[in-house]
């Protein structure tokens, strides 16, 4: 199962790779607020140009970018179509078929959230690319996350990978008996690969048994936090980039304001 | 008083009434290396977990540095007793090398520098230097066993127990885990207990043995004894060590004059050949 | 298919966390609960997550669309640690996904809410209730599947709706809601037949999993 590959995405080279991962969380975050926040498809292009510029200037390939896209290329495109036909009040045009009216305003509608994916999407990949889900855990305890969540979460990662392993030895295992052939039929696949699943989930559930006691043999009582992150100080450099940035958006924001006038 | 582990008449049955240990007595003391044989399913897991307290008997006692395990003191017992479990990846479930180290110490609730310290110690002591950082996921089978006795190394404990410790390793990691293993039985005087039922690598790493078959001891005693009891072996369905094998079969069947205890290991082996073929001084180098 | 960062506007991506919070707080509560109860079970739900989260991301070839599509699981997920806590773990597992690309950081109060609340509360009801009138355990497993699945696309189209055209939501609702229909409804239909072997076949070699994990 190729999808699982956490580290492909990662540009270890980059120099945002070294950057404050707080700091790179609270500027994603600002930048997609300040996307979703614009009115014109030109400023939100304008964004995602900007960002393919950063990548381009911070050694990020792209390739991960695309390939990240075809996945919600679904469901934006059935919104975005569906918006020309049924969104506005000016008719510029009608379809041959079925004679439906096309609207300007829909258009222009399904052309900003177009864009707006784009932009969204090419930042949070920029912020995935450069920033190991670890350090991204590690930031949020800082911002005072509460340890349940983050304690299950870090614990869940962990197993993620040797799971997903076990779930392909499994797999093969049954591939090569055969279980997967043509001669199962579709109804018969589905069957197995609930068997596959439904194995996958006792074989973890004798395996968090066995977890548990390794963590109870080394004194865990649950009171505590399982894991803790070393904190730095966050240079003022960054700081800095950080309020450039910000000063940016808030430009941004303003001349998104003004087309509209 | 001078164990260091103790069970008297050690009795455990499952919640659904199987009997996994019946009268168990098992005594080490300090800075022995002793091993539990036994076939699969005869119980030694369940002993080991006895030690650390994560079982409670059914009947009888543990007795932990003199101490009975009672729920009361069970962070003093599995401080002492470190167990290191057979699959490294149910131990290891810290994101990384470092913070998988670091946790036992801190269930201790001991000082940020001590931790840091002793997970230091531990990675030195392993010889994990430059893993650190990586989260476990991507580290070999090897070295994730190694991390996972550093893990209870951290703790500082008396005593090490480590459930199947050569399996699905390779000869090079063994001989490593092993070489490490004698090293800190000899500087730190470790006690250290072995379940298993590789028989090869018994005689490498102990000197005393505990044979196990369905939940019962049925030898026990300094390792040449036990392995001088082929029969009793080979009803719990183990084997001699290869090497061992070799020799009885040229005793029985070829009649060479091997003496009465079998050689037990390569080393002891070389010796037995240079005394039947005559020569003394030999085996210096 | 989550709603991905770009299409909620940032008053509904708020919204949706405000409506996410309180049963993330309950999950959490009841986890923290039983973790003072018994320590081992941060094992046994950390466990569990991560293979609801392996059966959500794994290829699954759909004969209608001609393509992959991974299964919804939250339906499952919400009968074997419960739905309170099922909604944390889908909580866990879309902020894990951020790291695969899918999904978005804004979007995740609306995922959730899609997901783990809407998806698996309707899934969790109706097994409940259909295990309560004595359906066999396939059948309830396999509906609560179904159902799990198909609210949760229902009512993502019903999101999106909701913040793109506040003017007439319910005319889009419809609208998106039938334009994810062609690949959902398949999609829902192996859902139905995936729980139902999983839980199934979960009660035959392990029962005590189901009972003992709420």
């Amino acid at each position: 199962m190729h999808s699982l590959d956490f580290d492909g995405l990662q540009a270890s080279n980059s120099p945002l790779r070294r950057a404050d991962a707080r700091l790179k969380i609270v500027c994603t975050i600002a930048v997609i607020l300040s996307i979703l926040a614009l009115t014109h498809w030109q400023t939100a292009l304008a964004v995602f140009a900007a960002c393919v510029f950063i990548a381009l200037c911070c050694k990020v390939p792209l390739r991960p970018y695309f390939k990240s896209l075809l996945y919600p290329f679904y469901i934006i495109t059935v919104i975005s179509i569906i918006q020309p036909f049924t969104y506005g009040y000016t008719a510029i045009a009608r379809t041959p078929v079925f004679s439906l009216p096309i609207f300007v305003e829909g258009v222009e509608f399904g052309m900003l959230i177009f864009s707006r994916c784009l932009a969204a999407v090419c930042v949070l990949v920029l912020l995935v690319q450069t920033t190991p889900i670890i350090e991204v855990m590690g930031a949020l305890e800082r911002f005072h996350v509460p340890s349940v969540l983050l304690d299950t979460a870090l614990l869940m990662f962990r197993y993620i990978h040797v799971i997903s392993e076990e779930a392909e030895a499994i797999h093969r295992a049954q591939q090569s008996r055969c279980g997967y052939s043509k001669s199962v039929g579709y109804l018969g696949k589905l069957r197995n690969y609930g068997t596959l699943f439904g194995m996958l989930l006792v074989r973890s559930y004798e395996r968090a048994v066995a977890v548990g006691n390794a963590m109870l043999s080394r004194g865990y009582c649950g009171e505590m936090r399982l894991f803790t992150f070393e904190s730095k100080p966050l240079p003022f450099r960054e700081v800095l980039y950080g309020i450039i940035l910000f000063s940016a958006l808030a430009l941004l924001l303003m001349v998104d304001w003004l087309l509209m006038g | 008083m001078n164990h260091v582990i103790e069970t008297i008449d050690l009795c455990y049955t499952y919640p659904d009434g199987s009997k996994a240990l019946e009268n168990v007595n098992f005594a080490a003391g300090k800075g022995d290396k002793i091993a539990i044989l036994g076939p699969n399913g005869a119980g030694k897991s369940t002993l080991l977990h006895h030690f650390n307290g994560l079982l409670m008997p059914t009947s009888g006692k543990v007795k932990v540095l003199g101490l009975d395990v009672s729920r009361a003191n069970l962070d003093f017992v599995r401080q002492k007793v470190g167990l290191v479990f057979q699959n490294p990846d149910d131990q290891l479930f810290a994101p990384t090398v470092a913070q998988d180290i670091a946790f036992g110490p801190k269930n201790l609730r001991l000082s940020a520098k001590e931790i840091e310290e002793r997970v230091k110690w531990a990675i030195e002591v392993m010889e994990l230097q430059g893993l650190e950082h990586k989260s476990p996921h991507k580290l070999s089978q090897g070295q994730k066993k190694r991390v996972a006795i550093a893990g209870v190394l951290a703790m500082k404990p008396e005593i090490i127990a480590l459930d199947e410790p050569t399996a699905n390793l390779d000869p090079k990691t063994v001989n490593k885990i092993l070489e490490l293993l004698l090293k800190l039985n000899r500087e730190l005087e470790l006690t250290i207990i072995i379940a298993t039922h590789d028989v090869d690598f018994v005689p490498l790493c102990t000197d005393k043995a505990y044979i196990l078959n369905h939940g019962k001891v049925v030898a026990k005693g300094l390792l040449k004894e036990v392995f001088s009891n082929t029969e009793t072996l080979r009803n719990v369905d183990l084997r001699l060590p290869r090497i061992t094998h070799l020799f009885e079969i040229l005793k029985v069947k070829d009649n060479l004059p091997v003496s009465n205890t079998l050689p037990l290991t390569i080393g002891e082996a070389r010796r037995e050949i240079h005394r039947l073929l005559g020569r003394k001084n030999l085996y210096s180098n | 298919m989550h709603i991905m960062d770009g299409i909620l506007s940032p008053l509904w991506s708020a919204i949706w966390f405000i409506i996410a919070a309180p049963f993330i707080m309950v999950g959490l509560a009841r986890i923290a609960k039983k973790r003072r109860e018994n320590p081992a079970y941060m094992s046994l739900l950390a466990l569990m997550g991560a293979t609801i989260f392996i059966v959500s991301v794994w290829h699954i070839p759909v004969p209608v669309t001609g393509s992959c599509s991974h299964p919804c699981g939250v339906a499952l997920s919400a009968i074997i640690v419960g739905p309170f806590e099922s909604v944390v773990l889908a909580f866990i597992a879309l902020f894990i996904q951020l790291f695969l690309a899918h999904g978005g950081i804004t979007a995740l109060g609306a995922n959730t809410v899609s997901m783990g609340i809407v998806g698996g509360f309707l899934g969790y009801s109706f097994y409940t209730v259909l295990r309560k009138v004595k359906a066999p355990l396939w059948a309830a497993a396999g509906i609560a599947g179904f159902i799990g699945d198909l609210m949760t696309y229902v009512a993502t189209a019903g999101q999106i709706a909701l913040s793109l055209h506040p003017e007439e939501p319910m005319l889009y609702w419809g609208l998106f809601s039938a334009g994810f229909l062609p690949t959902q409804v398949p999609l829902a239909i192996l859902e139905f037949v995936l729980t139902a072997t999983v839980v199934r076949y979960v009660t035959i070699t392990k029962p005590e999993m189901l009972g003992g994990l709420k």
